[in-house]
C-alpha cells in the first residue's frame, strides 16, 4: 500500500489531463467541476442512480422502462421513422393510420366516422321519424306502449249505424291513446269494411271528434263528454250499391308553437294527456245509407248473406326524422 | 513520459479528493463505490449507459427508442403545466384533443354525446327496419325538419272546384328528397271526392315526378254517385342504371324532386268526381259541400339491416 499525497495531478507539461492506463478505483465521489466535461469510448456503468440537471440527449435505445411517468411535452411518435404509425400531438391528440382497439371508448363530444357498425339500438337521436307505432285487429287485444298500456276496440260482430239519421259512434274506431315526448304529430289509420243493403243510391256521413280521456281540459282541449268536432274530418260515402273497404287517415299535428287547439285540422298546443278519437256517423235517409259496419252484403253468389270482416287499427306517432 | 505508480491518490492532507485540473485521461475502467458522483459539465458517452440503479432526468430533448417504451405508471402527453393526454398504467387514455384515426375497433362499446356520418350498417338502429324515414300529415300547410331540410306539405283548406275539366290540373305538387342509403320512397295521398254533373261519375289521375309520367300509376275513381275516399299509393325504386320514368325507376336522387299528382274529369261539366276533398250530401240534404282535407305520407325506404 502506497499513498501519495497530491493536490493536484496533471500530466508532465501541466497543461492536460494525466493517462490513467489501467483506469481509476475512486473510493469518494468524481466530482467534474464547472466546465469539465467526463467523456468515455466504453460503457458507463453506474450501480447506483444516474441523474442529469442539464439535457440528457441519446439516440437507439433498446428499451425505455419506466417506473414513473413519461412525459412528452411536444409530442410522441410511434412507429418507425420512414412512417411513422401513430403520432400524438402536444394537444393530446392522436392520429394513426392504425386501428385502435379499446373495450370501451368514451367520447365527451362527438365521433365522426364514414360508416358505424354495431349494434344501434341504445343511440338515440337516430331516428326515422316514428317514435311508436302501434297496429292490431280491433280484437279488444292490449300492447305495451310509452303511455301504459294502450287497448284495441274489442269488435266482434258487425254493427249497424243505418237505422236512424242522427250521429252515432262507430264503437271500433273510440281509441284512447297519449304519445311519447318529444312527438310531432300521430297519425291514426282505421281500416274497416262497410256496406249497404238494398239501397240502390248509398250515402252515409262521417264526422272526427276528439276529448281528453278524463272529459276535462287539457293541452287546449276543452272539457266535455261529448268531445271537439274536427270540422276538416267530415265526409260522405255514397255510390250505388256500395261494399267498401275503408282506409281512414287523420294526423293531428302537434304544434309546439304557442298556437291553440285548431278545431278544423285537429292540430293541438300539446299532448299530455290521453286523448278519445272517434268517428260518428249517421245515414243520409232511409232509403240512402251505408251504414252495416264491418260486414258484406252480399256473398258466394247470395244477397243478405253477412261476413263479419274485423276491422284494424294502425297508430303512429312521429318526431323528427332528424 | 512520466509515471506516478500509487495505489492510492489523495489530496495533500489526505483527508479529500486530489484535484485533477486539467481533467483526467483513463485507458481503464473508472470505478467509484461513492454513492453520490456528480458531474456539473457535460457527460459524453460513446459506448452504451447502463444503470442498474434509477435513471432520474427532466428535460430530455427527445426519446427516439428502437425498442419498446414501457410506462409503468403512465404517460403523460404535453405541458407539465397543462396535460392534454394521459395514458394511465391500466391502458386507458384520456384527453381533450381529437383521435384521428382510419379506423377505430373497439371490443364491447363507444358512448358518445352525438355520431356523425352514416349510420345505415348499424343493426338494431330505427333504420335497421329498413324505414330510413317517415313523414306524413294533413296538408295543411305545415312543415317538417327531415334530412334534406324543411319538407312543406301542400296547403289545402277548401273544396278547390277546378277539377271539372277534361284538361289535366294540377292536385298537389311536393318538392322531396330521400336521406342518403334510400332504395326507393314510398308516396302516399289519402283524400276523398265526390260526384257532380253525370251520376256516372269518372276521374283521371296521373302522377308525376320532375314533370315526368310515371305510367304504371294511372288509375281511375268511378261509381254512380261517387263520394268516397281514395288512398293513392306509388314506390318509386332508386337504383339501376338510367332513369324508367314509365314505371318509376330512377337512376339516383341527389337532389329535391318535384312528386306531382293532376287529375281530370272524363268529361267536362259530365262525368266527373270533380269535387275533390269534398262531399256532394251533407246530413241528409245535397249542401252545404262539407271539406275533408288531405293527408300525404312519404316514406324513405334503405337496406333493412336485421
Amino acid at each position: 500500500m502506497s499513498i501519495l499525497k497530491v493536490d493536484t495531478i496533471t500530466d508532465q507539461s501541466g497543461k492536460a489531463a494525466p493517462n490513467l492506463p489501467h483506469g481509476a478505483n475512486v473510493t469518494g465521489a468524481v466530482t467534474g467541476t464547472s466546465g469539465g466535461d467526463v467523456n468515455t469510448t466504453g460503457n458507463l456503468t453506474v450501480s447506483g442512480n444516474v441523474g442529469v440537471g442539464g439535457t440528457l440527449t441519446y439516440e437507439d435505445v433498446t428499451d425505455i422502462d419506466s417506473i414513473g411517468i413519461v412525459t412528452a411535452r411536444s409530442g410522441l411518435k410511434i412507429g418507425a421513422h420512414a412512417g411513422v404509425g401513430g403520432t400524438f400531438f402536444a394537444d393530446g391528440s392522436y392520429n394513426t393510420s392504425g386501428i385502435i382497439t379499446a373495450t370501451n371508448v368514451s367520447v365527451a363530444s362527438s365521433i365522426t366516422s364514414g360508416l358505424y357498425y354495431g349494434d344501434g339500438a341504445n343511440l338515440t337521436g337516430v331516428t326515422n321519424g316514428i317514435l311508436e307505432q302501434i297496429s292490431g285487429q280491433c280484437d279488444g287485444s292490449t300492447r305495451t306502449v310509452s303511455y301504459g298500456t294502450f287497448t284495441f276496440p274489442n269488435v266482434t260482430a258487425p254493427q249497424q249505424r243505418n237505422q236512424i239519421n242522427s250521429y252515432q259512434d262507430i264503437d271500433a274506431s273510440r281509441i284512447i291513446y297519449k304519445p311519447p315526448s318529444g312527438c310531432i304529430g300521430v297519425l291514426v289509420n282505421f281500416n274497416y269494411h262497410v256496406s249497404s243493403e238494398t239501397i240502390n243510391h248509398d250515402i252515409q256521413h262521417y264526422r272526427l271528434y276528439m276529448r281528453n280521456s278524463d272529459g276535462g281540459s287539457h293541452d287546449g282541449v276543452p272539457a266535455g263528454s261529448g268531445g271537439t268536432e274536427i270540422l276538416y274530418g267530415r265526409w260522405t260515402h255514397g255510390g250505388t250499391n256500395q261494399e267498401d273497404n275503408i282506409n281512414w287517415n287523420h294526423y293531428f299535428r302537434i304544434r309546439n308553437d304557442g298556437g291553440s287547439f285548431d278545431t278544423n285540422t285537429g292540430a293541438l298546443p300539446s299532448w299530455t294527456y290521453t286523448k278519445l278519437i272517434f268517428l260518428k256517423t249517421r245515414r243520409y235517409g232511409s232509403s240512402n245509407r251505408v251504414g252495416h259496419f264491418h260486414t258484406s252484403y252480399y256473398w258466394d253468389g247470395g244477397g243478405d248473406n253477412h261476413q263479419f270482416r274485423q276491422p284494424s287499427i294502425t297508430i303512429t306517432a312521429f318526431g323528427s326524422p332528424t | 513520459m512520466s509515471k506516478i505508480r500509487a495505489n492510492q491518490i489523495t489530496n495533500e492532507n489526505c483527508n479529500g479528493a486530489p484535484t485533477f485540473t486539467n481533467g483526467l485521461n483513463s485507458s481503464g475502467i473508472v470505478t467509484t463505490t461513492s454513492t453520490a458522483t456528480t458531474f456539473s459539465g457535460n457527460l459524453t458517452v460513446t459506448g452504451n449507459l447502463g444503470a442498474s440503479g434509477t435513471l432520474t432526468y427532466e428535460d430530455v430533448s427527445s426519446i427516439d427508442s428502437v425498442g419498446i417504451i414501457t410506462a409503468r405508471s403512465g404517460v403523460k402527453v404535453g405541458p407539465t403545466a397543462g396535460v392534454a393526454g394521459t395514458f394511465f398504467a391500466d391502458g386507458s387514455y384520456n384527453t381533450a384533443g381529437i383521435i384521428t384515426a382510419t379506423n377505430v375497433s373497439v371490443a364491447s362499446s363507444i358512448t358518445a354525446v352525438t355520431y356523425f356520418g352514416d349510420g345505415s350498417n348499424l343493426t338494431g338502429s330505427a333504420t335497421a327496419s329498413g324505414v330510413l324515414e317517415h313523414i306524413a300529415g294533413q296538408c295543411d300547410g305545415s312543415t317538417r325538419a327531415c334530412n334534406f331540410g324543411t319538407f312543406t306539405f301542400p296547403n289545402i283548406t277548401s273544396v278547390p272546384g277546378n277539377f271539372n275539366t277534361d284538361v289535366y290540373q294540377q292536385m298537389i305538387a311536393v318538392s322531396y328528397k330521400p336521406p342518403a342509403g334510400a332504395i326507393g320512397v314510398e308516396f302516399n295521398f289519402h283524400f276523398s271526392g265526390s260526384w257532380r254533373g253525370d251520376t256516372h261519375a269518372i276521374q283521371h289521375f296521373k302522377f308525376f315526378v320532375d314533370s315526368n309520367e310515371i305510367t304504371n300509376a294511372r288509375f281511375n275513381t268511378s261509381n254512380r254517385y261517387y263520394e268516397n275516399l281514395c288512398s293513392f299509393r306509388y314506390y318509386i325504386t332508386i337504383g339501376g342504371s338510367g332513369n324508367d320514368y314509365p314505371v318509376g325507376r330512377l337512376e339516383n336522387w341527389n337532389s329535391a324532386k318535384t312528386l306531382e299528382m293532376k287529375t281530370r274529369a272524363y268529361q267536362a261539366n259530365g262525368n266527373r268526381v270533380a269535387d275533390m276533398y269534398g262531399t256532394y250530401y251533407w246530413d241528409g240534404a245535397n249542401s252545404p259541400q262539407q271539406f275533408k282535407q288531405p293527408q300525404m305520407e312519404i316514406i324513405s325506404y334503405g337496406n333493412p339491416t336485421v
